[in-house]
């Protein structure tokens, strides 16, 4: 950054890297803290768009529970956007390239904050102690067809590593763009593994409220939220496994063929979230959660 | 549903110990079902995740439950009933008259075997 100073007046010159920054700040801080502003406009809509999907009674004797949990929620989501988009966005903004990584990111940084927000306690004071016998498993909140996609998203990360070393053996590219693939894909690997505990940590996470529609109301927020993981990580760990590979095979020195390898596995994520979205579209009423995440649960 | 009386003078542990036998004895937990893990019950009972934990090894113990890696902790197959005393004193007399005509173990269970 220079700064010229004429007989009082100052002319800031922002470098690109800096002038970048600033940008992202700007509209990072702006949307940020509207979305905090607005975070309790948000939460009575979310409750109402769950209510309407999920067809359940007021939450009665939980009501404040259940405004207490969402409202947790919606907090974890904020701060998980903001971590993930000021963050990676500085990190692109300094690189000066790659932005379409936030938009695969921000998703992910959404339901892993609501999902850590999920967990907070809510402070149920002097709730009964009861519990259900039954072990939560993620095949009660989302589609057999859903778990199976996480799976295979979840397997990107290899494929991809095993696509680039053996691309490695068979061209010659820099060292530098093969430690930056490698690294890459440890980032979408940890990500992916991230999710894979938090799905697990989302299963786990206490029911605080007591009544038979307050019941309800935890297993159906609890079916959203593991949706929002499934979507979100199996995006993240295909796409970002292929977006990697496209990115080193546009580098010098790796071989043709990690081109098409590229494009397959793109094709592949794309087909992937593009299921996903259909079937998370056609299942927007939580039949599958409410028939067996719900089975048990008095209503 | 498993509940526990925090204000009972009987520990959370043997309160849980003694609902998950019952529910076993009643056929509402069939063998091989699985338990939540200690953590969802902990957090769902407002209870430490070592009382839980107390509460699933004293179940193993007894043979209810088995615990195993990527499964978590499932019902076992009832262990089962203990001897009745008249049961108990029928065997000690059969195996002593065995022993008196000169059976061994196996030759005494081709016996029962046969009777049976």
């Amino acid at each position: 950054m220079a700064v010229h100073m004429f007989a009082g007046a100052v002319e800031v010159h922002f470098g690109e890297v800096t002038g970048r920054l600033v940008i992202l700040l700007f509209f990072g801080v702006a949307l940020i803290g509207v979305s905090w502003a607005v975070r309790d406009q948000l939460v009575a809509k979310e409750r109402r768009r769950l209510q309407r999907m999920a067809a359940l009674p007021d939450a009665g004797a939980d009501e404040a529970l259940l405004m207490r949990r969402l409202g947790q929620r919606q907090g974890g989501r904020v701060i998980g956007i903001a971590v993930v988009y000021l963050v990676l966005g500085a990190l692109l903004a300094w690189s000066g390239e790659g932005l379409p990584w936030l938009a695969l990111c921000i998703p992910f940084g959404a339901a892993l904050g609501t999902g850590i927000g999920q967990l907070q306690p809510i402070g149920a004071v002097g709730r009964a102690r009861v519990a259900q016998l039954r072990r939560r498993e993620l095949a009660d909140y989302v589609l057999p067809l859903e778990r199976r996609l996480l799976a295979a998203a979840l397997l990107c990360p290899a494929v991809a590593v095993i696509l680039l070393v053996a691309a490695l053996r068979a061209g010659s590219p820099r060292r530098s763009s093969a430690w930056i693939g490698f690294a890459l894909i440890g980032c979408v690997a940890l990500a992916a593994s991230v999710i894979h505990a938090a799905i697990g940590r989302v299963l786990d996470g206490a029911v605080e409220m007591s009544s038979a529609a307050g019941l309800a109301w935890e297993e159906i927020v609890r079916a959203q939220t593991l949706r929002d993981l499934v979507g979100s990580g199996g995006m993240l760990a295909a796409a970002g496994s292929a977006a990697v590979v496209w990115w080193a095979s546009a580098q010098p020195g790796w071989p043709a063929w990690l081109g098409t390898a590229a494009y397959v596995l793109a094709v592949g994520a794309f087909l992937v979230l593009g299921v996903l979205l259909v079937l998370a579209l056609r299942d927007n009423h939580f039949r599958w959660a409410r028939a067996h995440a719900l089975a048990g649960v008095t209503t | 549903m498993l509940s526990v009386a925090p204000e009972s003078v009987t520990p959370a542990y043997e309160q849980i110990v003694t609902q998950v036998i019952g529910a076993i004895r009643e056929g509402a937990l069939a063998a091989g079902a699985r338990l939540p893990t200690v953590r969802q019950l902990a957090g769902d009972l407002g209870l430490a995740t070592n009382t839980v934990a107390r509460a699933y090894r004293e179940l193993e113990a007894r043979g209810f439950v088995v615990t195993n890696g990527r499964k978590g902790t499932v019902v076992s197959a009832p262990p089962a009933e203990p001897l009745t005393d008249e049961i108990d004193a029928a065997a000690t007399l059969f195996v002593k008259s065995a022993q008196r005509s000169g059976l061994d173990l196996a030759a005494a269970l081709g016996v029962i075997r046969s009777a049976w």
